[in-house]
C-alpha cells in the first residue's frame, strides 16, 4: 500500500506541475490573444476605410486635406464619424466633408447620398447666405432681398441672350462676306432701335474695315435684315434700344 | 469672413448688373450667309434698240455677286431718282437700285443716262452720262454694269471688255473677237481652209498675235484690231507657235522648232532679236508671262510626264511647278499673279484647276470634262476656258474661286481657243 501511495504521490506532484504548468500556459495564451486581437481590428478598418477614396476622387476630394493626417489619427476619426455625424447636416463644413466621403461608396450608404446631392446644387448659394445669417444678424433682410432681385433679372438675360443671338442670326443671313477680303479685321457699327425692330436712321460704322465694298456690305446688311427681332415683352425693348454690332465676316 | 461678405456682394452686382447695363449691349456677327447682292433694274426709257436694263441685268447675274430682282410688279418705274419711290422697292427688299433713260440728240446720236441708288439708306451712289452712237448701245451697257459692280464690290468689272476665240464652221476655220458675254461677234481673220490657233491679245488691247497654218506650216502673225493690218512675227525653220505677249507689250515668248525638238524663245514683237530660253532635250511649249515679267511659266514633259515649269525671263534653270496630278498642262497666271490656272488630266477627264502659288494648294474648279485653254479675266475673278458638250466645242467660264459657272453664248460653230482680252 505504501508503494503505492509512494508512488501516487510522486506522480500527484508531476500531475500537479504539469496542470499548473499548463494552465499557466493557458492563461498566458489568453492574455497574449486578447491582447493581440485587440490592436489589429483597428488597423484593418483604417485601411479599407481609406483605400476607396483616393481611387474614385474627383475634383471633389481635393478640399479634403484630412487625407494626409487621416493614417495617423484615424482611430478616432472613424470610430465618431459614422454614426455620431450622419445628423449633424446642419453644419455646412462637415456636409460638405460627408459628401466626398459618401461618393466614393456609392453603393454602402445609398440611403444618405441622394439627400446630400439634392441639398448640393440648390443650396449653394442658400449655404452662403446662411452663413451670412449667422454671423450677421442685422443683415439678413438685405441679404434675402438681393437673392430674390437676381432671380428676376437671371430671367430677363436668359431673353436679352435669346433676342441677341436671333439678331445675330437674321443680320448674318444678310451679310455678304464675299465682298469682305479683309482677313481677321472687326468692323463694328452701331445702331439705334425703334420699339418695332427697325433702325433709327443710318448704321454708324465706327470702325470700318477700310473697304469701301465691305463696309457699304455690311451696312446694308443690318438694314436688310429690319424689322430685327425683339422680345415680346416690352420692358426689355430697353437693353436693345442702342446696339453694339462685332463684325467678322471671314471667321 | 470678410471675403464672404465680398463675394455676396460681387454676386448680387453681377446678378443686377445687366438690367443697369444696357446701353451698350453688344452684338457679335460672325460670319456671313448672304452671296448675292440684290438689285433692280426696272428698264430704261428707251424708244429703240434693246433695253439697256436688260443687258445690265445679264451681265450682273452672270458674274454670279448679284441677285436681279424681278421689278415689273412694282408700280413705281422711275427713269430719274426724282422719280424713285423707296419705300416700294424697300418692300421688294432690294439693296440697290439702277434708273436710266436713252434720248435722241442730234447727228443720230444717244444720250444715255444712269444712276444707281441705295434703296436702304436712300441716297445715290453713283451716275454716269454717255453721249453714244446707237452702234455703241450694248457697250455702253457693259460700261454701266461695270461701273455698278465697281462700286458695289468694289473691283473692276470686265463686261466692257473683249475675247477672242476660233470657230470652225463645216472646213473653215475663223478668228473671232467678241463681247466679254459672247455676243456681237466680229471676225477679225478672214476665213481659212487650215487650222488658226493660239490668239493672244497684246496688253494694250489693239492687237492679236495668233499661229496660222495657212501656208501649210505654222506660221505667227501679229494683227492690228483697229487697221486690220497684220505682220509676221515669227517664220523660222520648222515650227513657230504659242506666242505669248510680255507685260509690257515689247516681247514676245514662242515656241520654235528651230533646233530639234520644241523649245521657248523669247523675241521682240518686231520681230526681231530672238533668243532661246529654254534648252532641252525634251518638249517645251505653251509658254505664259508673269504678271511682273520675270518669269515665264510653260509646259514640258522633261520630267516624263507633262507638268508646269517655270524659267526666268532671262533664261537659266527651269523649276518644276506642279507636282499633283501626272499631267498639268496649259498654265495661265492670274493678273496678280498669284495663281496659275491650267489643265488638268483627272480620271481621263480633263478639267480647269487653279494652284495658289502663295501656298501651293491646288483646287479643281470646272465641272466640265474636256476642258482646255483657261483664261483669266482682266480682274482675276473668272477663268474663261473651251470645253467640248456633244462632240461640239463651246465656251464656258468658271469663276476663280469655282462657286459661279456660265455657258457663253453659242455661235453654232466649233468654239475653240478663248482668250480674254486686258481691260481697255
Amino acid at each position: 500500500m505504501s508503494m503505492i501511495r509512494k508512488h501516487e504521490n510522486a506522480v500527484a506532484k508531476k500531475a500537479g506541475a504539469l496542470s499548473l504548468l499548463v494552465h499557466g500556459g493557458l492563461l498566458l495564451l489568453l492574455v497574449l490573444s486578447v491582447n493581440f486581437k485587440s490592436s489589429p481590428p483597428v488597423s484593418y478598418s483604417e485601411v479599407e476605410l481609406w483605400d476607396t477614396l483616393p481611387n474614385q476622387t474627383s475634383v471633389k476630394i481635393k478640399p479634403i486635406k484630412i487625407e494626409e493626417p487621416i493614417p495617423e489619427t484615424v482611430q478616432e476619426v472613424k470610430i465618431e464619424e459614422p454614426i455620431i455625424e450622419k445628423p449633424v447636416l446642419q453644419d455646412p463644413p462637415e456636409i460638405k466633408i460627408k459628401d466626398e466621403i459618401k461618393k466614393p461608396k456609392p453603393v454602402e450608404e445609398k440611403p444618405v447620398k441622394p439627400k446630400v446631392e439634392k441639398v448640393k446644387p440648390e443650396l449653394d448659394p442658400l449655404k452662403a447666405l446662411q452663413d451670412e445669417m449667422a454671423s450677421e444678424d442685422n443683415k439678413v433682410e438685405v441679404a434675402t432681398k438681393k437673392v430674390e432681385k437676381p432671380r428676376i433679372s437671371t430671367a430677363n438675360q436668359g431673353e436679352i441672350d435669346k433676342y441677341r443671338a436671333l439678331i445675330a442670326e437674321k443680320i448674318k443671313d444678310k451679310v455678304n462676306k464675299d465682298l469682305c477680303d479683309i482677313g481677321s479685321k472687326k468692323v463694328t457699327v452701331k445702331i439705334s432701335l425703334l420699339i418695332t425692330g427697325e433702325v433709327s436712321g443710318a448704321p454708324r460704322v465706327v470702325s470700318g474695315s477700310g473697304v469701301e465694298a465691305c463696309d457699304q456690305a455690311i451696312e446694308s446688311a443690318v438694314l436688310l435684315a429690319q424689322p430685327l427681332p425683339l422680345p415680346a415683352d416690352k420692358e426689355l425693348f430697353a437693353p436693345f434700344r442702342d446696339l453694339t454690332l462685332n463684325f467678322r465676316p471671314n471667321e | 469672413m470678410m471675403i464672404k461678405r465680398f463675394s455676396i456682394w460681387l454676386l448680387s452686382l453681377s446678378l443686377l448688373t445687366p438690367l443697369a447695363s444696357f446701353a451698350d449691349l453688344t452684338i457679335d456677327i460672325v460670319g456671313g450667309s448672304a452671296s448675292q447682292i440684290p438689285i433692280a433694274i426696272p428698264a430704261f426709257k428707251q424708244t429703240q434698240g434693246e433695253n439697256i436694263a436688260d443687258i445690265v441685268s445679264a451681265d450682273l447675274s452672270r458674274s454670279g455677286l448679284f441677285k436681279v430682282l424681278e421689278s415689273r410688279g412694282v408700280a413705281n418705274q422711275p427713269h430719274t431718282p426724282s422719280d424713285v419711290k423707296f419705300n416700294e422697292w424697300a418692300a421688294i427688299q432690294t439693296q440697290a437700285l439702277v434708273v436710266g433713260k436713252v434720248e435722241a440728240m442730234p447727228n443720230n446720236r444717244l444720250k444715255v443716262n444712269f444712276t444707281l441708288l441705295d434703296v436702304l439708306k436712300q441716297g445715290q451712289l453713283t451716275g454716269m452720262e454717255f453721249n453714244i452712237t446707237p452702234a455703241q448701245t450694248r457697250l455702253t451697257a457693259h460700261k454701266i454694269a461695270d461701273a455698278i459692280y465697281q462700286k458695289m464690290t468694289g473691283e473692276p468689272g470686265v463686261f466692257a471688255t473683249r475675247i477672242s476665240y476660233v470657230s470652225k464652221v463645216g472646213k473653215r476655220y475663223s478668228l473671232y473677237v467678241a463681247d466679254a458675254d459672247g455676243a456681237n461677234p466680229q471676225k477679225v481673220v478672214k476665213d481659212s481652209t487650215e487650222p488658226i490657233i493660239s490668239p493672244a491679245w497684246s496688253p494694250d488691247g489693239n492687237k492679236l498675235a495668233y499661229v496660222s497654218f495657212e501656208k501649210k506650216k505654222p506660221i505667227i502673225y501679229v494683227q492690228s484690231l483697229t487697221s486690220g493690218q497684220r505682220y509676221v512675227l515669227a517664220n523660222f525653220k520648222g515650227n513657230n507657235s504659242a506666242p505669248s505677249w510680255s507685260p509690257d507689250g515689247s516681247k514676245l515668248a514662242i515656241v520654235l522648232t528651230y533646233g530639234a525638238n520644241s523649245q521657248i524663245y523669247k523675241i521682240d514683237a518686231d520681230g526681231t532679236n530672238l533668243m532661246q530660253l529654254t534648252k532641252s532635250s525634251t518638249i517645251d511649249t505653251e509658254p505664259v508671262w508673269s504678271p511682273d515679267g520675270q518669269t515665264i511659266y510653260f509646259t514640258s514633259n522633261r520630267g516624263g510626264a507633262p507638268q508646269i515649269y517655270k524659267v526666268s525671263s532671262g533664261g537659266g534653270d527651269a523649276k518644276r511647278v506642279t507636282f499633283v496630278g501626272s499631267y498639268n498642262v496649259s498654265p495661265r497666271v492670274s493678273p496678280d499673279g498669284k495663281q496659275l490656272a491650267f489643265i488638268k488630266q483627272e480620271g481621263g477627264r480633263f478639267k480647269v484647276a487653279v494652284l495658289d502659288l502663295t501656298n501651293n494648294q491646288m483646287r479643281t474648279l470646272s465641272d466640265t470634262s474636256q476642258d482646255e485653254s483657261p483664261s483669266f479675266s482682266p480682274n482675276g475673278r473668272m477663268i474663261l476656258y473651251a470645253t467640248s458638250v456633244g462632240g461640239r466645242g463651246t465656251l464656258a467660264a468658271v469663276s476663280s474661286d469655282g462657286k459661279t459657272k456660265q455657258r457663253l453664248g453659242e455661235s453654232g460653230g466649233d468654239v475653240r481657243e478663248p482668250t480674254w482680252g486686258p481691260q481697255e
